[in-house]
């Protein structure tokens, strides 16, 4: 077990003690105590319990429930009573339904895990590490066919698209994606300021779309198979460059637990692997966030292989410290 | 293993869009940020309170609290500071109410239980034993910083915001407790 880290507010605190040392290593030691809390909570029950009084109590009030007329007791026979008790289960029944229905899907996958599911129509999707995926149930449609098949995307994830009459579309914060069937990879991270496609076989049409800004729409691009596009947030407003060739081995390196990067600048380099690390980087005034990073990994790499092999590349060291790693430039 | 002896990162960016979310009335946002937080603040109810249950209860009813009050949700606060706040405000009434209560029976206030595992020799078990004891002997206000950074992972302003102190005062209590518990695992 290695040493576990202090947060930085407390390190500050402890300069002025005389026992520092004693003192963190205890606060170490206390990690026992995270590790048995983690008791069984029956999360389901409880979330089906506070739904029942939240989510499901609003949309009553949006699709209000047919009046339900007060038994009159005296004139109602047995069989008359209990035909009125039926219809007044089954509208129940009718509302519990559409206020099943009315609430989206979500897949969520958290720091440290991928997370694999398949959509209503038989897509499969995998999830990256903090990345969320939202859908209507069934795409909305109550029969038949869908007018279009609308996932909403907030981070990374892999689409293998099942052949579909209609568009299968992917909507992300600055742009939409729309294909037929095909299998494709979006990297849409708003802090990067950009989505990120790499085709790898069938057809989608790019678009720059900012959903809160429509004169923000911004031409398409269609890719081929083996081609990346993005479409990045400027100052200047959105920006679609145009499609060029990518390793898609690469870019989908992450569902099998590896690691890939194409000269990308070292922040965005640490913020995807603290994402699937669960570990956090304090960046030195002194490294420059210029410099750029190739790297693949075809299966995941140890956290020590991974730090040892950028600290070569990019010439800095990382210091085990206050809440994380400090990245300092080598000696 | 270095991946699983860390906290979880909290994602305050995840938080802060789930709260924004939820201002609007989404109730995936909602549905998320109680799968994500139910767990832990059950394990934090349970420290004030007797049974599992109680502690179920008072965490359920801060997220229908919640969602009652997502549009006034504070876009600036950490809305997990916000449900640790009313669970444990919410906790320490009920404690309240029933001390008053056993105090009229002039009865004992019911003390936490700490039960010690008989048969194992582990270390680590005996540590966590010993640890537990100690930490429930702390008094409330260092168990509470204590417990909210170190078992719970929150930040520190996070966890001045449930106490409603200022962030430097919990630096004090927790140095106090780690003092008291470093002393109570020399003690020995």
């Amino acid at each position: 077990m290695s040493r576990d880290l202090l947060p930085p507010d407390l390190l500050d605190a402890l300069h002025d003690e005389p026992e520092a040392d004693a003192l963190a290593a205890v606060w170490t030691q206390a990690a026992v105590l995270a590790e048995d809390a983690r008791s069984a909570v029956d999360t389901e029950a409880a979330w089906a319990a506070v739904r029942a009084q939240t989510l499901a109590r609003t949309s009553e009030h949006h699709s209000t429930p047919p009046p339900v007329v007060p038994p009159r007791a005296a004139r109602f026979g047995r069989t008359r009573r209990f035909a009125m008790a039926t219809l007044v289960a089954a509208v129940l029944g009718v509302v519990a339904l559409g206020v099943w229905w009315s609430q989206p899907v979500a897949v969520v996958a958290g720091v440290g895990e991928t997370v694999a599911a398949v959509l209503p129509d038989g897509s499969a999707v995998d999830l990256n590490s903090g990345s969320r995926l939202v859908y209507d149930r069934r795409f909305g449609a109550l029969w038949g066919t869908p007018a279009e098949r609308a996932v909403q995307l907030e981070g990374e994830a892999f689409f293998d698209v099942e052949p579909g009459a209609v568009p299968f579309v992917v909507a992300t914060f600055n742009a939409r994606v729309e294909v037929l069937g095909t299998a494709f990879n979006v990297d849409a991270r708003a802090a990067e300021r950009t989505t990120d496609v790499a085709l790898v076989h069938g057809q989608v049409r790019l678009v720059g779309d900012a959903a809160e800004d429509a004169s923000q729409i911004r031409e398409a691009v269609v890719l081929a198979p083996g081609e990346t596009a993005q479409v990045v947030t400027t100052t200047a407003g959105l920006t679609v460059a145009p499609p060029a060739e990518a390793n898609a081995a690469r870019r989908t390196a992450w569902r099998t637990g590896g690691l890939a990067f194409d000269a990308e600048p070292l922040p965005a380099v640490l913020a995807e692997i603290e994402r699937r690390y669960g570990i956090a980087f304090a960046l030195d005034a002194r490294v420059s966030t210029e410099t750029a990073a190739t790297a693949f990994y075809a299966t995941r790499p140890s956290l020590d292989a991974l730090l040892g092999d950028l600290g070569v590349t990019w010439g800095v060291r990382f210091v085990p410290g206050p809440g994380g790693y400090r990245v300092v430039p080598a000696p | 293993m270095l991946l699983t002896t860390l906290q979880p990162a909290p994602d305050p960016g995840r938080m802060a869009r789930w709260a924004a979310s939820l201002r609007r009335g989404d109730g995936a946002a909602f549905e998320a940020l109680f799968r994500a937080l139910h767990p832990p603040l059950v394990r934090f109810a349970a420290g004030f309170v007797q049974s599992g249950a109680e502690a179920e209860d008072l965490v359920q009813e801060a997220f229908v609290r919640l969602w009652e009050r997502r549009a006034d949700i504070d876009p600036t606060l950490s809305v997990r500071a916000w449900l640790y706040r009313t669970v444990r405000n919410r906790a320490l009434n009920q404690i309240r109410d029933r001390r008053r209560r056993a105090d009229l029976l002039d009865a004992q206030p019911p003390r936490p239980t700490t039960t010690a595992a008989p048969d194992i020799a582990l270390e680590a078990r005996a540590l966590a034993d010993r640890l537990r004891t100690l930490v429930a002997a702390l008094p409330e206000r260092q168990r509470e910083a204590f417990v909210l950074t170190r078992v719970e992972g929150l930040a520190h302003t996070e966890v001045a915001e449930v106490m409603g102190i200022a962030a430097s005062t919990v630096n004090v209590h927790l140095v106090r407790a780690l003092k008291a518990l470093r002393a109570g695992l020399a003690d020995r």
